[in-house]
């Protein structure tokens, strides 16, 4: 009965979509010290991130609960953001310890969009698939499916190859709907492996996956130049401009995206293009 | 009872000192800053990315890639791992109170070769924030950072 009501308590947990632990789940296992910690990681969100009192309520929690990791990976993200990786390093590897599968994505994901460290991020991304049954998952912004990543982490390495490989076999995975930046990041690599005809197709795929990029249009308009097509190249390149100028390219908040083109870049490019003419 | 419930408050107020305000916040220092660095505002220091158009801000990055690019010499020791870099950015387009944390490549304290710190920590105090281009706010003096990935002793990638 106890089992049913946990198994009841964690698929709503999951249906809602909640990151957040179910504190009554330690509750039905007569865990005290752990509801209680529990709770106290709850308050602690209730602070600003980074806050001396949420960063206090972690630690209360953790106090009376070493094995929490939520608290641990909490904590650590304002290190993460501020730049003090040492800091989060020690903290997520005790949230790693104490829940692998839930922590394992999350630490591949951060090393990878903070540090481009390539290699360490696809160690815990095969880590983590060699541990569960289940789809490995998706970014910690969403933004990306893990195997996605683990391809652009290849390419990070210099393998090319391999990364469209992964990405191709991915976008045909039962259930997988293309994620905002597949195809873009798939052209680019067809684009510098210089199959510019598959890249033109990948990133014509892009358009019709999620048409809010200027990065698709230029990085189009640079494959047509290849092919020595001087009217798309253009065209491609004003279109690029154009978007950019409607506010419509890649962003994040936290750090330069890969294969994101600044505005820049495009008018140098244009400038570039009717200077040859 | 009382003088116990004095003692324990003692003891959580001593606890709680040893937190910042914020997670990263840095405190003048006579020994390492330049005095003539002012904030705007001593009382809020906020973080890069609270905001939203920050890293979009065109001539910053490039122009960080390239002055890094033109000025490192990379005739150094061969070594591996990141240096980071945090200062803030006042609302005047300054920049002061630089902090330094270097790691290897397994997120442990290191200490590189001088060839390689001294020399990214001189070029980012000389970088010139506002000339190049840099985002600055009106409003907010705000925390910022650099970090060098170093493969043998050379600079693979700036983030953020």
């Amino acid at each position: 009965m106890k089992n049913i009501i946990l198994l009841v308590l964690f698929v709503v947990n999951s249906a809602l979509g909640i990151s957040q632990p179910n504190c009554n789940v330690y509750k039905f296992e007569k865990n005290e010290p752990c509801y209680r910690g529990c709770l106290e990681a709850m308050k602690a969100i209730e602070y600003r991130q980074g806050s001396k009192e949420s960063q206090i309520h972690f630690d209360k929690a953790i106090e009376l609960c070493p094995s929490l990791a939520y608290a641990y990976r909490e904590k650590a993200v304002p290190y993460l953001k501020r730049g003090d990786f040492v800091t989060w390093k020690k903290l997520i590897d005790l949230a790693v310890k104490y829940e692998p599968e839930q922590y394992l994505g999350i630490r591949a994901w951060c090393r990878f969009k903070f540090l481009r460290d390539y290699s360490a991020a696809i160690n815990d991304i095969e880590k983590l698939e060699e541990i569960i049954n289940y789809d490995i998952g998706y970014s910690g912004d969403g933004d990306y499916h893990m195997n996605i990543v683990k391809a652009l982490c290849y390419k990070g390495l210099g393998h090319k190859e391999k990364a469209i490989e992964i990405i191709e076999k991915q976008l045909v995975a039962d259930d997988y709907e293309a994620g905002l930046y597949d195809y873009l990041h798939l052209g680019v690599l067809r684009m510098e492996t210089d199959d510019y005809a598959g890249a033109i197709k990948t990133f014509q795929q892009q358009i019709t996956s999620n048409d809010y990029l200027a990065e698709t249009y230029f990085f189009m308009a640079k494959s047509y130049q290849k092919l020595s097509d001087e009217t798309n190249y253009l065209k491609n390149l004003e279109l690029a401009k154009a978007y950019y100028l409607k506010g419509k390219y890649r962003r994040d908040s936290y750090v330069t995206s890969l294969d994101k083109i600044f505005l820049e870049a495009i008018e140098e490019e244009i400038n570039n293009a009717f200077s040859n003419k | 009872m009382v003088f116990l419930l004095s003692a324990c408050n003692a003891q959580n107020q001593e606890s709680e000192n040893k937190y910042l305000s914020h997670v990263g916040d840095t405190e003048f220092n006579n020994q390492l800053d330049d005095p003539a660095f002012e904030l705007c505002n001593e009382k809020k220091v906020v973080q890069y990315y609270q905001f939203s158009r920050n890293l979009e801000f065109d001539s910053e990055k490039r122009n960080v890639l390239k002055y890094f690019s033109s000025n490192y010499n990379a005739n150094t020791k061969k070594e591996n791992g990141y240096i980071t870099i945090r200062f803030v950015v006042n609302c005047k387009g300054k920049t002061g109170w630089f902090r330094v944390q270097q790691m290897d490549m397994n997120y442990n304290v290191k200490l590189f070769d001088e060839s390689i710190s001294k020399q990214l920590i001189e070029l980012t105090r000389k970088y010139n924030f506002k000339k190049q281009g840099g985002f600055i706010s009106a409003d907010f003096d705000y925390y910022k950072y650099f970090t060098f990935k170093i493969e043998k002793g050379l600079i693979t990638e700036i983030l953020p």
